[in-house]
């Protein structure tokens, strides 16, 4: 089948299914069996994407478009761009999207909108996949406000709950910041280019390469605002508030949004527009990617939630990935987003199962509760404001409860860790480290050494975080007796997606994780522009721009002198690379070692109490149980100035511009109005009022004459012919 | 009999007679006989004229007096009819307390 | 003549409802319906027939109306013209059935004075007379007066004389200019005076003339679109007037005004558009700086509102902030892109009004803070809803990004630094509508609320063609833009 056909099921299918929801429900009927109907659609869609990923051929990029607005100086048209990353974007949505909708037939079983769970679950696989597949940024501005929305409805799908009606609107505003920056920077690319489509003979990155030394400030601009919509959605610093909030949504939509796909949409934007990047922007994506990787994890340390630990982790790898891009490792950044994609969603539905345990006990342990779907609505015991069945120092000792949880977690935990050759993310995580490096070794760049040394502690950090929450919750003694009684494995329909994902996260067993195979995959010779990093950062176009630009000759220089180095050794037997291979891979060791050992000796051994570390270090450890006062800040300064401008604002048009209206009506009421009204009461109506009043008085004393009695009237009519009479007769 | 003075002086007397009756009378029966006085007197006064003063063919001021009587009779109809309806409405027919046009 | 037969058959309505028996309300209604669907089955035909690549004037009939004053009747339209009367068909059939159960005293008046109203709105989008364009123009003047002060809430006299006086008040500075027009080229002929104001040398392509007239121009249509300071008449009409009443004026009459921004101030007096939009000397950006306060100044009045229905209004003054910019910019991508903002907007806030209307028919208040949670009780109603607030916030797949989009792309190319401060409209859009979402729908129910039917049919099938078009022209906008892109490019080509 053509690519075109597969990309139409593809997209189609989670539509049709969606569609079938909404017709059904405004016609005021339940979609019955919608749970299968989208499990289905996502399976199609999967079995489709396998079919492109493995017949197409990558090195061919297919790419069709059609007019969308027939507007003839300026070109709006839509359509697909087919090349390796986009087969295994594809690819990973499919899968993690398959299996979150088959977890979800039994998470979410039981509650009274389940078919409208299903539904937006097929909305927003819809929505994500136009983005993969779209080839110009508005296409892909489109799917990624359509995917902000599904996120939106799916955060806030138990609106009931107060903190997800909040939670939902946060996520949505806080994106819609990053959108803004994102459209400002496509209004820049178009304003210059005329054209929004990005391949091709007539798209932006043809175009970029004909830019002036001028414009690379103006492009280093646009490029940075363009990735504002990836800090967005990302949930980069400083808008990553959002989605530790946005744990207020469905377990299994925190693994496919929150974790997999739509966040990590924001890495494939970044890595999208690697052809647009600068030195400067990319050194700006790069200290973004950096300080958030660093400052989540430290956060992730002293949280209790586990979903809220995962989704600090979620945002520090991905500032990890962003990290990569920035640095130039365009194939380490794509790596690790799609290995992450699958120990993430692993990890997140993991703790689904065991909140899934939880609030299964909850319920069995007080019978009252008939309604399921009313989570964390009433908490036995409140703590903190966290949800009892999603809070660690209720759990332990789960591991002989829920055994299969418990392996497929610690897999995905040793995976995130980066404990070495076995797992998946240790190649990801590996290949970023080596990236760094190697381009502070080449470059000599302090700013690349910084970012090293960041990320480095961050794995560190991240392999402590992650172990404290496997021996929180699995090992131990359990710390709630009465819940823990009840706690039992979860369902097979819920366990089997994890073995899958479990045995994704295993790069010996698969292709799409396996690093080697993913390096020669995603490199696309013929896209020099969107090749592999080190390609990408020699390639013609930036060297050029370098060269132009003046400001960078050193990396000018070294870049010709790589790109020289690279024709005649081949990149992997490049030896500064080989150098900045050797030294990552003991360090890595360490940083596993030191990361869960740290953990072990104060979670498992509890040689160290966590408690007294604590207090020792209370600035500290503030610092981050506040995370850094972000949300205190947003609050207090921007929503608050913005929420009092508004009134002001609408006091301002409430007193002044239509108290200026009612003003002038007023004025002109009673001010001219009462004047006339006066002039008119006084002179001219007194004028009428006189005359009338002397014909009046004139005409009372006449009346008299009128007695009324027929012989007076005959009297004075005798007088009268006598007078008469009298006057005739003198004449 | 060519003396026009004798009609004209019984006519005159029949005129203030009337007037009189009209001017004084708390009857309106008694006002209307004093009209109709009046009224004959200007009939003998038309006849007289026309047989003393006007060419002997011209008949016209006797033709007007044979109108003038039958004018009072229809006058009188007609009073008497309004006399009624007078005594209806007020259940007198005294004029001096029928005074509802006054001013 | 078939144009004629659009405009004058809801006014034969008027006559055939007038002369129905008083106690037959149901029959009148109906009688509307059919008074109202005739003309949207025409502009279908009309839809279907109308030449999409041609940027003349179609249907064109043109006779003589008054002989002393040269005072033609000339109707006809043009692409833009076109998709306006699409719209105003749409809406009057739809307003008939969103009065249907909440108009209960003096039926018969109220559906006479809605057809007046139709036939008014008709004609005014075909117009090519100045003097019929200006009589149209007042002619929908009266029925909404009426329409407002009868029909309306507690204050509905203050906000109906408000709106006539501040219509009236544009509409005398809008004849005068008229005049001063009809006096330098000799006609009230419009397609005349275009060409006439664009031959170099006469009288009517002076300069100083072109702009003075302008600003008579403007003025009057500012009042309706309305720009601000002139827009507080607004929230106010809004405020008082029946559900379908505020469908009209937002979906309808605010786009009066910038048809005639486009199709006399930018078409007919270029020259005055020039100074104010050329981006250059000291009134340069005028145009777009008005077009960047509605959009920012409306959305931040939104944001504080408590009426339901208030806000709605202010995000109307926002939304048409948009296409002020976008006809600021004067490329194909902004005025294309304000065009159907126009269009989107009419679709997107009748929806808007019709679902406050349908909440405040059950609660009998509008008050923001005084529901909450009804996302469980009326699903169907959350859903649509959800639809019309995101499509009204811009977002993409429903049609109002697509307008709102390619004003602001359009304008950055003119006026970049106070697009990019525009778009602080998008935040602030967001907000106001995800806060009133999460205020009325989300949240534990109301227990006030508890048994609040869910939306009905009547009311499902006034909202679902509009939800139709906006999704329609959201995913595939060429649908419209077909119409007009010929007209557009018509009215750009001077420009060069």
């Amino acid at each position: 089948m053509s690519v075109v056909v597969l990309f139409s099921i593809i997209l189609l299918c989670p539509l049709a299914a969606f569609s079938v929801f909404s017709l059904l429900s405004l016609a005021g009927r339940n979609s019955p069996r919608q749970d299968l109907i989208s499990t289905a659609a996502m399976l199609i869609a999967f079995v489709c994407s396998l079919l492109l990923f493995v017949t197409a051929n990558p090195e061919n990029p297919d790419h069709q478009t059609l007019t969308w607005l027939p507007l003839e100086s300026v070109d709006f048209s839509m359509g697909f761009y087919f090349d390796s990353v986009t087969a295994v974007m594809l690819l990973v949505v499919t899968i993690v999207s398959s299996l979150v909708h088959i977890f979800s037939i039994g998470y979410m079983h039981g509650d009274p909108r389940y078919p409208r769970f299903f539904a937006f679950l097929s909305l927003f696989s819809f929505s994500m996949l136009f983005l993969v597949v779209s080839d110009n940024l508005l296409g892909i501005y489109i799917g990624w406000e359509l995917v902000g929305l599904c996120s939106y409805l799916l955060i806030g799908f138990w609106f009931e709950k107060k903190s997800a009606a909040d939670a939902c609107k946060k996520a949505f505003l806080t994106t819609r910041v990053g959108d803004v920056g994102m459209f400002i920077g496509m209004m820049m690319l178009f304003a210059k280019f005329q054209t929004l489509a990005l391949y091709g003979e007539d798209g932006i990155f043809a175009a970029v390469s004909d830019l002036g030394a001028g414009d690379l400030t103006w492009l280093s601009i646009a490029g940075v605002l363009i990735f504002c919509g990836a800090v967005g959605k990302s949930a980069q610093v400083p808008l990553h508030t959002w989605l530790p909030d946005a744990m207020e949504g469905p377990t299994p939509v925190s693994a496919l949004i929150h974790a997999a796909t739509m966040v990590a949409a924001g890495v494939y934007l970044a890595a999208r527009m690697f052809p647009l990047l600068t030195p400067d922007s990319s050194l700006v994506i790069a200290y973004i990617g950096g300080i958030t990787a660093l400052i989540a994890a430290t956060i992730a340390i002293v949280r209790f939630d586990i979903k809220r630990v995962l989704a600090y982790s979620t945002i520090s790898q991905l500032g990890y990935m962003m990290l990569a891009i920035g640095a130039g490792s365009y194939v380490a950044g794509l790596f690790h987003l799609t290995t992450h994609a699958f120990f993430k969603a692993l990890l997140f539905l993991g703790s689904g199962s065991v909140i899934h345990a939880f609030h299964a006990s909850h319920q069995a342990h007080s019978h009252h509760d008939e309604n399921g779907h009313s989570r964390g609505s009433e908490a036995p015991f409140a703590s903190f404001g966290i949800d009892p069945a999603q809070d660690m120092r209720h759990m332990g000792g789960l591991r002989r409860k829920m055994p299969l949880t418990f392996v497929t977690m610690l897999i995905a935990t040793l995976s995130i860790s980066g404990v070495p050759f076995l797992f998946s993310g240790f190649w990801s995580k590996d290949a970023i480290l080596v990236e760094v490096l190697y381009r502070a070794m080449s470059w000599h760049s302090v700013h690349h050494y910084i970012l090293f040394c960041t990320a480095a502690l961050a794995a560190v950090i991240t392999a402590f975080y992650m172990f404290r929450l496997i021996f929180m919750t699995f090992f131990g003694e359990p710390r709630n007796r009465e819940m823990y009684d009840h706690v039992h494995e979860s369902p097979k329909v819920m366990t089997v997606p994890l073995i899958i994902l479990a045995v994704l996260s295993f790069p010996i067993f698969n292709t799409i994780v396996n690093k080697g195979f993913f390096e020669n995959y995603v490199k696309t010779p013929e896209q020099p522009h969107v090749g592999s990093p080190k390609h990408a950062h020699d390639s013609q176009s930036q060297g050029v721009l370098y060269a132009q630009a003046g400001l960078s000759v050193a990396y000018a220089a070294e870049d010709a002198h790589q790109h020289h180095d690279d024709h005649a050794a081949g990149e992997h037997h490049n030896p500064i690379h080989d150098k900045a291979h050797n030294i990552v891979i003991p360090l890595s060791f360490v940083i596993v070692i030191l990361g869960i050992g740290l953990s072990a000796l104060f979670y498992y051994w509890k040689k160290i109490s966590a408690e007294a570390v604590a207090a020792k270090f209370r600035p500290i450890y503030n610092l981050f149980w506040n995370k850094y006062y972000f949300d205190e800040f947003y609050n207090g300064a921007i929503v608050a100035f913005t929420v009092a401008s508004s009134r002001l604002f609408g006091l301002f048009d409430l007193r002044v511009i239509d108290g200026i209206v009612n003003g002038i009506g007023f004025t002109v009421r009673e001010l001219f109005s009462r004047l006339i009204g006066w002039v008119d009461n006084t002179f001219v109506d007194g004028l009428v009022n006189w005359v009338a009043q002397i014909t009046l008085s004139v005409g009372g004393r006449i009346r008299r004459v009128q007695t009324g009695m027929i012989q007076n009237y005959l009297l004075i009519i005798l007088g009268g012919l006598v007078l008469l009479i009298l006057i005739f007769r003198s004449l | 009999m060519n003396d026009l003075t004798p009609y004209l002086v019984i006519s005159t007397t029949l005129f203030c007679l009337g007037i009189f009756a009209v001017l004084t009378r708390r009857n309106a029966i008694s006002i209307l006989m004093g009209i109709e006085l009046i009224l004959n007197a200007c009939n003998l006064n038309f006849a007289a004229f026309s047989r003393f003063v006007t060419p002997p063919d011209d008949i016209s001021g006797q033709i007007i007096s044979i109108f003038g009587i039958v004018l009072a009779a229809a006058e009188a109809a007609v009073f008497l009819a309004i006399i009624l309806a007078i005594y209806r409405e007020f259940s007198t027919i005294s004029p001096d307390e029928t005074d509802t046009l006054k001013g | 003549m078939f144009l004629s037969l659009m405009i004058f058959i809801p006014l034969l309505g008027m006559v055939v409802v007038l002369l129905l028996p008083r106690d037959q309300e149901e029959l009148a209604r109906r009688v509307t319906l059919g008074f109202t669907l005739i003309p949207l089955l025409l502009a279908v035909v009309l839809f279907m027939q109308y030449d999409r690549s041609a940027s003349d004037l179609q249907f064109d009939f043109d006779t003589v109306w008054i002989k002393a004053f040269d005072i033609h009747y000339h109707i006809g339209i043009n692409g833009i013209s076109v998709t306006l009367l699409l719209l105003t068909a749409l809406l009057g059939p739809i307003c008939v059935l969103a009065s249907w159960r909440n108009i209960e005293k003096g039926v018969k008046a109220y559906l006479a004075l809605f057809l007046l109203l139709e036939t008014g709105m008709i004609g005014f989008f075909c117009a090519q007379d100045l003097f019929l364009f200006y009589v149209f123009f007042e002619v929908t003047l009266l029925p909404m007066y009426f329409l407002i002060g009868i029909w309306g809430g507690p204050r509905r006299e203050y906000a109906a004389i408000k709106f006539f006086l501040y219509t009236l008040f544009g509409g005398v500075l809008m004849l005068i200019a008229i005049i001063a027009v009809y006096i330098k080229g000799g006609t009230f002929d419009i397609p005349t005076l275009i060409d006439l104001a664009s031959r170099e040398g006469h009288p009517l392509a002076d300069r100083t003339f072109q702009i003075w007239a302008f600003l008579g121009f403007f003025i009057g249509f500012a009042v309706k679109v309305p720009i601000f300071p002139f827009h507080t008449w607004l929230p106010d009409a809004h405020v008082e007037a029946p559900t379908a009443i505020s469908v009209i004026l937002a979906g309808i009459l605010l786009k009066m005004g910038t048809y005639g921004l486009v199709l006399i101030n930018f078409a007919m007096l270029p020259k005055g558009m020039e100074l104010f939009c050329n981006g250059e000397g000291r009134w340069g950006n005028a145009f777009a700086v008005l077009g960047f306060v509605n959009i920012v100044y409306g959305s931040l009045c939104a944001l504080a509102q408590k009426d339901f229905k208030k806000l709605v209004a202010y995000s109307s003054i926002a939304h048409m902030g948009f296409v002020i910019l976008g006809l600021a910019a004067r490329n194909e991508s902004g005025m294309n892109g304000a065009i159907l903002q126009m269009f989107n907007h009419g679709v997107i806030s009748a929806m808007l009004f019709l679902l406050v209307g349908v909440v405040y028919d059950r609660a009998h208040h509008r008050e923001i803070g005084g529901f909450g949670g009804l996302g469980s009780r009326m699903p169907i109603y959350t859903g649509i809803t959800t639809v019309a607030f995101m499509a009204s916030l811009g977002l993409p797949g429903l049609s109002g990004f697509v307008g709102e989009a390619l004003s602001l792309l359009g304008a950055y190319d003119k006026f970049p630094k106070l697009t990019i401060l525009s778009t602080i409209g998008i935040v602030i859009g967001a907000a106001y509508f995800l806060w009133t979402l999460q205020r009325v729908f989300l949240g534990q129910l109301n227990p006030k609320y508890a048994d609040m039917p869910e939306i009905n049919r009547r009311e499902i099938v006034t909202l679902v063609p509009l939800g139709i078009l906006t999704i329609v022209l959201g995913i595939w906008p060429s649908f419209a833009m077909d119409m007009f892109n010929e007209a557009v490019k018509g009215l750009i080509a001077p420009l060069g």
